[in-house]
């Protein structure tokens, strides 16, 4: 059915009746009036050169390649950013931490009784040892290879149940490197998930030096 | 009786939008070659629109690949309330807009270019017209255009896109995109009877 459209509607429409994209009804309302209407024939015929030349306008010459190389370049330096800033974090923490445990220990030192200052070298074993972990899991990369039959679609659909983001390979073995987000539980959650999953061969962390 | 010139098939509409989608799926799940093809797909598309919003090509550059890597990051969470075309463009409308607040330079050379040429063009309406003038003239008319009108009209002809799909792009009303293009009109009209004689 042809909805009645007036003057000044159908002039705001043209633009969109020349691309094509206007609803049946709305363009069947257009058509009706430009039919019996000579100036809005006038402005559809500017509307139609319009688009012509706007379309013909060349497109400038550059090969999306080297730009798409470029985003990966960036890609990666975001990536080892974000590692790096991660990384400090951790260190900082561990050396607010050692310097927090040298207080107490000097608080200790200056005449609190032995048995603190025991306290004390056991509170700093335990902050060497988060320190540790930290580095640890500041990685949150694994290091995955995949069944050999697997395809593109399985592999993604994988990594996509832990959360992860291909950040490497495959290398000549097969290997891929995988970014797991989130925080270090997660890491480990995904580890085990991993390794349970028979359509995955080998997944152990990036930073140990037992991938195939 | 006016012929249709231009439909938008939307069986066409529809394919490309799902081969987007299966892309956008893989690049989710950390697929380089998904990434790569879709970038490819839309790289001169995004340049055309960001250049046609900046004015400047290094910045148009810098913008493609900053809304491929929004693209990139967001990927899995694009929730398909869209075209995946038309979020993309939606991405790049902001980043072009944000590039030009950042770097007015080109327009203020263009506020300080001699405007004796256009003035030129315009003064002679019975003369034939080259092709390459009236390409010089639209780039011209469209520079004098505000860049929200100039977008508008952009993504109206150059990428076909409907009232509605713009109003999603550049995050306003269906009745603004319809006003903004009418006044571009109004400010284009001074050169659009030039390029209506050609045709009749």
């Amino acid at each position: 059915m042809t909805k009645l459209l007036n003057h000044e509607e159908t002039f705001e429409l043209l633009p969109w009746f020349v691309n094509g994209t206007l609803s049946d009804t709305e363009h069947a309302g257009v058509e009706h009036h430009v039919r019996n209407c000579l100036p809005c024939r006038i402005a559809l015929l500017e509307q139609a050169q319009l688009e012509k030349l706007l379309k013909q306008q060349p497109i400038v010459p550059l090969s999306a390649e080297p730009a798409f190389d470029r985003l990966l370049d960036e890609i990666g330096a975001e990536r080892r950013r974000a590692l790096g800033s991660s990384r400090a974090s951790s260190a900082f923490s561990g050396v607010f931490a050692r310097h927090a445990v040298t207080a107490a220990v000097l608080v200790a030192s200056l005449g609190v009784a032995s048995w603190l200052a025991t306290l004390g070298r056991d509170a700093l074993r335990d902050s060497e040892f988060v320190t540790l972990t930290g580095q640890t899991a500041a990685d949150f990369e694994l290091d995955i290879v995949f069944a050999d039959e697997l395809s593109a679609a399985e592999r993604n659909a994988i990594i996509g149940d832990v959360d992860g983001v291909i950040t490497a390979g495959p290398n000549d073995v097969g290997r891929y490197r995988v970014r797991i987000g989130g925080n270090p539980q997660q890491v480990e959650d995904a580890l085990e998930r991993l390794r349970a999953d028979r359509r995955v061969r080998f997944a152990g962390r990036a930073f140990e030096e037992n991938a195939p | 009786m006016v012929d249709r010139p231009h439909t938008r098939t939307k069986q066409n509409e529809t394919s490309d939008d799902a081969v987007d989608l299966a892309l956008l799926e893989r690049i989710g799940g950390g697929d380089r070659g998904a990434f790569r093809e879709l970038y490819v797909k839309y790289y001169h598309p995004l340049l055309r629109f960001i250049y046609r919003i900046t004015g400047q090509l290094e910045s148009a550059q810098e913008g493609v690949n900053d809304v491929m890597l929004v693209v990139w990051q967001n990927g899995k969470a694009f929730q398909g309330r869209s075209r995946v075309a038309t979020w993309i463009l939606g991405i790049a409308y902001r980043k072009a807009l944000k590039l030009r607040q950042s770097s007015r330079r080109w327009w203020e050379r263009f506020k300080a270019e001699d405007v004796g040429n256009y003035d030129e063009l315009l003064a002679a309406p019975g003369e034939h017209r080259e092709a390459g003038d009236l390409q010089d003239l639209l780039e011209k008319g469209m520079r004098t255009l505000p860049v929200k009108q100039r977008a508008v009209v952009e993504l109206t002809y150059f990428y076909g896109y409907s009232y509605e799909e713009i109003a999603a792009i550049v995050d306003c009303p269906v009745n603004t995109v319809k006003t903004r293009m009418f006044h571009a009109r109004a400010r284009l009209k001074d050169i659009l009877p030039a390029l209506a004689k050609d045709d009749m």
